[in-house]
Parts: structure tokens; C-alpha cells; sequence
């Protein structure tokens, strides 16, 4: 049972090594975000050139929770192909989300 | 600037004839040597707020200084400043680099400027205090810029007044039922832009201008006196109102298409192409006051920049990729956890 976890684990290890990497811009532009909508005048030019791109963040969130869920159906029934095609629902959900995210 | 005689009376003391500097705190001129105070203000102070029609096919006719003042120009940035009374710095205010004296050439003249209201203690406070509240900044960032001293220098800015006819085309997106599909539409719509702010240096960004000047009150204007720059460095005006309109185009692209993206009202709106026909431009040269804290990292210069007016502060900030890095994990780790949550819980 142990050893059935270890191929999940170790793919979840790569994710939050992957992700992470992939998030320090994204995190500095959260930052960035963060201190313009405290510190910039709301609705000036350079208020809302930093706010764009916010996009990029929800898509990383969103891809990183997707694929987590992929592995958590993967390590809770030992069954790859399984959990992939049982994420096809929620692979749908998250692209009509992006969808919305981005018309808002 | 002009340096003419008449003005000479606000540098020196009229009681000792010693060297008189502007006291933000009091308000008034202050002597070096003995301390008697002056006011600057006069009864036509209220005359400093008023605005300059322009008219985009006539010749520029802003008045030129008088006098060639001798600026403090910068090898590094290219910066030129100029010190009423005595040099405050051997350095450029805007990129600390070495600096040379040479004749500047004759700017435009000052309309009006605000005096500055935040005294240097202040200013090196906000601006230690703004650098100690970054996230993820370098542990070693607020012992840098801790020695670092704050320069008070006069900005040149440009205030804009216009009324804006736009004609527009754009699309939204339409949904019908799990499809969607994107429809056209064109409208028009008029927008007014009341004293728009523009740097016209090119040291002081419009993002810092967004970050330290939030609120503009022309009454707060005086007339130019050089008393009030008595102890501060101040640049010149030299762009023309045409360069001032166009420094202010992409600001005012961003601005313009924001709000016809409001007045379209619906999802996914995209501004397709828009025609603006400007009237009634009005104009004003004036100066602001900033302090400016110079810091190196990494052989990298920035500067944070505090308003002299109202002491607001916004800057130039490196970030330690380590806490970066640190506070990305935390957050994939938690994104992380509820996905293998939800996945072994065999939710949706």
C-alpha cells in the first residue's frame, strides 16, 4: 500500500518543486498588485497597468489545484488513467472559469 | 529660473544680510545666520491657479526665461537641476551620479508651484518606514537605504485640462448557452480630464506620480518666487505644451480606453479602435516638491520618492528572490494540500 504511494508522492514533490519555481513572478507581481492598490491612486494609468496580468496568477493557482487533484485520485485509488479521466469534469470547470476570468 | 535682481531679496536676510532658506515646517523663509523669518505670501497668491488656453495651430508662445542659469548637470542620467542660492549636493538629486556646472539653456518659465510643506526629517522618516513595509524585500535593504539621506528638489509637471469627444468601436462577448460568441458595437461619448498631471522630466515616472500625488489642489499653487526654492534643487521646464500632450498620450490612451470599456458595460468588452477630438486643452507649468532617498543595490540605482506636499511615498524596490521563492512554496503547498484533498476525496 506504502509503495503505491510513493510514485504519487514523488510526482506531487515535482509539482511543488515545479509550481514554486513557476510562482516567484507571479508572487512578485502579487506583491506589486498588493502595493498598488494601497499605495497608488485608484483608477490612474499606473494603477491600472499594474494590475494587468492578474490573469496569469488565477491560471497558476488554478493548474497547480488541478493537477493536485489528479495526484490526490491517483494516490487514493492507485489508479493513473482513472483519475485522469475523472478530471476531465474538472479540467472543464477550470477552463469556463479562465473563460469568465478573463471576459470580467 | 530667473535669477534677477528683484529676487536677490529673497535669498538674503533683510536683517543680516545672511543666507536665507525655505522651512517647510514654518512655512516662511528662514535666516541661516540669525533666524529672522519672512513670509512669501502675497495678495495675488491666489492668481498662481490659473489655467493657459492652448491652441494646437498657433505658435508656441510660452515666455522663456530671462536670464541662462547655471544647472547642475549630470554625467550619468543626463539630469539638469538647478540650486537657488547656495549647491545643496555635488551629486545629480535624481540618479546620485557626478554632476558638472555649464550654462543651461533658457526653459520655459515657471507658471506656479507649491511650496514644500514636509520637512527633510520627515521625508527621510516616510521614506525609511515605506522602504521597512515591503514584503519580500532583502533583509539587508533597510540598513542600505538607512544611510542614505533624502534631497528636496522642485519637479517640473504639466497639469491638463481637456474635454474629450470619443467615437468608439468595440465587441463584448454574448453567451448562448454553452456557446459564445463576440458581437460588435460603436458608440460615442464625451469624457473630461480636469488637471491631469504629467511629469515633464523624464526622472520622475508616471507610475511615481500615481503612487505619491493622489490628490492635486491648484489652490495649494503660489506664483513662482525663488524664495521658495531657497535650499531646494529644481529642474526646468523645457518641453513645449505639444511635447507635454504627447508625453501624456499613453496615460491617456490606458484612461480613455478604461472608460469606454464602462460605458460599453458588458462582459469581455475589447476596444477595438476609438477617435478622440480634444478641446479646450488648458495648461499649466508648474512645479511639485519630492524628496528623493538614492540607494544602490546590487549595483542597481533606485530611488523612493516621498511627496513634499503631503508626505506620500512610493519608490523603486528590489525583491530577495529567496522570500520569493519562500513565499511561493507556502502558497503551492497549500494549493497543493487541498488538491490531493479534493482528489482523494473523489469530489467533482
Amino acid at each position: 500500500m506504502i509503495s503505491d504511494l510513493v510514485a504519487p508522492a514523488l510526482a506531487a514533490l515535482s509539482l511543488l518543486l515545479l509550481s514554486s519555481a513557476i510562482g516567484i513572478p507571479m508572487i512578485r507581481k502579487l506583491i506589486l498588485m498588493h502595493e498598488a492598490r494601497h499605495e497608488l491612486r485608484m483608477g490612474s494609468a499606473g494603477f491600472l497597468r499594474t494590475m494587468a496580468g492578474w490573469l496569469a496568477i488565477v491560471v497558476w493557482l488554478l493548474l497547480t489545484w488541478f493537477v493536485s487533484t489528479v495526484l490526490g485520485d491517483w494516490g487514493a485509488t492507485g489508479d493513473l488513467d482513472g483519475a485522469i479521466a475523472r478530471s476531465q469534469v474538472r479540467l472543464w470547470i477550470i477552463i469556463e472559469i479562465l473563460a469568465a476570468l478573463a471576459d470580467s | 529660473m530667473q535669477t534677477s535682481e528683484t529676487f536677490q531679496k529673497d535669498l538674503q536676510c533683510a536683517t543680516c544680510g545672511g543666507q536665507n532658506s525655505y522651512d517647510p515646517a514654518q512655512q516662511r523663509l528662514v535666516c541661516e545666520s540669525c533666524g529672522t523669518t519672512t513670509a512669501l505670501e502675497t495678495p495675488d497668491d491666489h492668481k498662481a491657479a490659473e489655467e493657459f488656453a492652448y491652441d494646437p495651430d498657433a505658435p508656441d508662445a510660452d515666455p522663456r526665461s530671462k536670464d541662462n542659469a547655471i544647472v547642475h548637470h549630470c554625467e550619468t542620467c543626463g539630469g539638469d537641476v538647478v540650486f537657488v542660492g547656495r549647491s545643496l549636493s555635488e551629486r545629480c538629486a535624481y540618479c546620485d551620479g557626478p554632476v558638472v556646472m555649464r550654462w543651461g539653456d533658457q526653459a520655459f518659465q515657471t507658471m506656479a508651484l507649491i511650496p514644500f510643506r514636509i520637512p527633510e526629517r520627515d521625508a527621510q522618516k516616510y521614506a525609511q518606514n515605506w522602504v521597512k513595509g515591503r514584503l519580500a524585500a532583502p533583509g539587508d535593504l533597510a540598513a542600505i537605504t538607512a544611510k542614505g539621506r533624502v534631497v528636496g528638489l522642485y519637479v517640473p509637471f504639466w497639469t491638463f485640462d481637456s474635454e474629450e469627444a470619443v467615437d468608439y468601436w468595440a465587441t463584448y462577448k454574448v453567451r448562448h448557452g454553452k456557446r459564445t460568441s463576440r458581437r460588435s458595437t460603436s458608440g460615442e461619448m464625451s469624457i473630461s480630464f480636469d488637471d491631469m498631471l504629467v511629469p515633464a522630466s523624464p526622472h520622475v515616472t508616471p507610475l511615481i506620480r500615481d503612487g505619491i500625488l493622489h490628490e492635486f489642489d491648484p489652490r495649494r499653487l503660489r506664483p513662482y518666487r525663488p524664495g521658495y526654492l531657497a535650499g531646494f534643487g529644481a529642474e526646468q521646464h523645457h518641453q513645449t505644451v505639444a511635447e507635454g500632450l504627447e508625453a501624456n498620450k499613453d496615460d491617456k490612451d490606458i484612461l480613455i480606453r478604461n472608460k469606454i470599456k464602462r460605458h460599453v458595460g458588458k462582459s469581455g468588452t475589447r476596444v477595438t479602435r476609438y477617435r478622440t477630438d480634444s478641446t479646450g486643452i488648458h495648461y499649466r507649468r508648474i512645479l511639485l516638491p519630492v524628496w528623493i532617498l538614492h540607494y544602490e543595490y546590487e549595483g542597481r540605482a533606485k530611488k523612493v520618492v516621498v511627496c513634499g506636499i503631503e508626505g506620500r511615498t512610493y519608490g523603486e524596490r528590489p525583491f530577495s528572490t529567496l522570500k520569493l521563492a519562500g513565499y511561493s512554496a507556502l502558497l503551492t503547498l497549500g494549493t497543493i494540500l487541498f488538491g490531493l484533498v479534493w482528489g482523494a476525496g473523489g469530489l467533482l
